[in-house]
């Protein structure tokens, strides 16, 4: 970033609303990355959050069996009665919610970086938006 | 500005853009998904997890609803790829799933809700669905001049018509002797029902097994319908069990009960049989020739048959008195609930898709409105 600024520095010439090239590279490459940590960090809560959920059914399932209550879902969160079967509740939420916070964060990762790539690919046309 | 202004206008065209594709290549077989989870609902109400039987009711009821909406869309709109899946080998077949979801979701209302009403207005529906699925894609595939071969032509998809013909067994053996006054032309309609069923498995399983040893079979051959071959028999396990069960004392039942008894038993050993096959084709698929596990609709074809057999099982277990087999159903609930639980987030991780270009959407125009307002304050403080 410290480079970017001496660049754009010693780069006066260039006109108001006008990236400088490197600037611009620099930028970019700093978004790409940004974008694959994205990326990797979501991959690594869907996969935290399928095992999780998995985990959760099967331990919800162990505890209503041997409990052999037939209970509502009310009846379980509230007045726990069957043991165990709301902590499995709570570890079945917390999975399907990482795997959908990951699930966000690598859409969203992919997303940026398809844009980018898309911008990196015909750089003529984002020159010509920007001088606009 | 316009940059920005257009990247916002890009992403809305690609929501757009997406649900447009979605609807146009629908896949038939997308009545799946209320087939799959509503037999993981009965199969969690029969064995007592009420709350998850009654959650999955709830999200199947909409699921089911917007699948129809969404088929319905597709004939209107893409009329012609919608005509042409019907006389499509690979595609046509997926048209049975309407029938057996139907009936699933008749049993879900007559079992959870106590609603026979509805039940039996499903049932009417899908015994309709039946007969025009079977005569017109039957007949379209018949006539159809340019056929692909064997190899090409059959999977595991094409014994939704057994299942779908077992669903209307099953859903009338629990609806229809309440509103039929005669039980034994009840017994026998659908006892040939059953038999109809079992006729069309021992055809199409034998050109499947044929295909599977005399051809070439690549890995992506190995569709997730094929575990169809196993979901096919544990219905007609169920349907043999609904006949015993409901319309046992039947002067019809009760005259070919042994041979009733000695089928569904043979049917369950079919289905017990391809299991270990079908694991160990999976994990070559997946683990050896590396394809990898991504989302695709045909996933719900897989998670059908996991509910499926945990329900014919725990009849199994009623009808014959055979308790040793109780975890075995217990087993495969929380397997097919795991199933269900990661393919319904594949499905969701599409709706996430969606909401991540429409935030990005909203975000941007948000960014847009507030850089202009800016930029006219600063434009006013020059002019002031």
């Amino acid at each position: 970033m410290m480079s970017t600024h001496s660049t754009s520095g010693s780069v006066g010439a260039a006109s108001a609303g006008r990236v400088p090239i490197q600037e611009a590279r620099a930028t970019h490459a700093d978004r790409v990355a940004r974008a694959r940590m994205q990326q990797k960090a979501g991959d690594r809560l869907i996969l935290a959050g399928f095992v999780l959920t998995v985990v959760g059914v099967i331990l919800y399932c162990v505890a209503c069996f041997a409990g052999g209550v037939d209970a509502g879902l009310a009846a379980i969160l509230f007045d726990n009665v069957v043991p165990f079967a709301r902590a499995t509740l709570v570890v079945l939420g917390i999975g399907s919610a990482l795997w959908l916070v990951g699930s966000f964060m690598y859409l969203n990762g992919t997303i940026t970086e398809d844009e980018i790539a898309g911008a990196e690919w015909n750089p003529a046309a984002g020159e010509h938006d920007d001088e606009r | 500005m316009v940059k920005r202004q257009s990247e916002s206008h890009a992403t809305l065209g690609r929501v757009t853009q997406r649900v447009e594709r979605s609807i146009e290549t629908l896949h038939p077989s997308y009545f799946a998904a209320a087939m799959a989870t509503g037999i993981v609902s009965i199969a969690c109400w029969r064995l007592g997890l009420l709350a998850v039987a009654d959650l999955l009711f709830w999200v199947n009821i909409p699921c089911y609803c917007l699948v129809w909406l969404a088929t319905i869309a597709r004939a209107v709109f893409y009329r012609d790829a919608f005509l042409r899946d019907w006389t499509s080998h690979a595609r046509g077949p997926g048209f049975f799933t309407s029938v057996a979801a139907t009936c699933v979701v008749g049993l879900q209302f007559l079992l959870l809700r106590d609603d026979r009403v509805v039940a039996m207005a499903l049932w009417c529906l899908a015994a309709t669905l039946w007969m025009i699925c079977t005569y017109a894609i039957f007949v379209a595939l018949s006539i159809r001049e340019d056929k692909p071969s064997l190899a090409d032509g059959i999977n595991g998809g094409w014994l939704l018509a057994v299942v779908a013909t077992q669903s209307v067994c099953v859903l009338g053996c629990a609806v229809l002797p309440h509103y039929v006054a005669d039980r034994n032309a009840v017994a026998f309609v659908l006892t040939a029902c059953w038999l109809c069923g079992g006729m069309l498995y021992i055809w199409m399983i034998s050109l499947i097994f044929y295909r599977y040893t005399f051809f070439r079979f690549l890995p992506s051959d190995l569709m997730p319908p094929y575990w169809i071959n196993m979901g096919a028999v544990a219905i007609s396990t169920l349907a043999g069990t609904a006949l015993l069960g409901d319309l046992g004392d039947t002067a019809l039942i009760a005259s070919i009960k042994p041979f009733v008894q000695g089928f569904t038993i043979l049917y369950w050993a079919t289905a017990t049989w391809w299991i270990p096959m079908l694991l160990v084709l999976g994990i070559w698929r997946h683990f050896v020739r590396r394809i990898p596990l991504t989302y695709d609709p045909l996933y719900w074809g897989l998670v059908f048959p996991l509910g499926m057999y945990s329900v014919c099982t725990l009849r199994l277990v009623a009808t014959f008195e055979l308790s040793f087999l109780i975890w075995v159903s217990r087993g495969f609930a929380m397997v097919a609930l795991a199933a269900w639980l990661l393919t319904f987030f594949g499905l969701l991780s599409n709706g996430v898709y969606l909401l991540v270009l429409t935030v990005r959407s909203v975000a941007q125009s948000l960014q847009l409105t507030e850089r202009s307002s800016v930029r006219e304050s600063l434009i006013g403080g020059q002019t002031s």
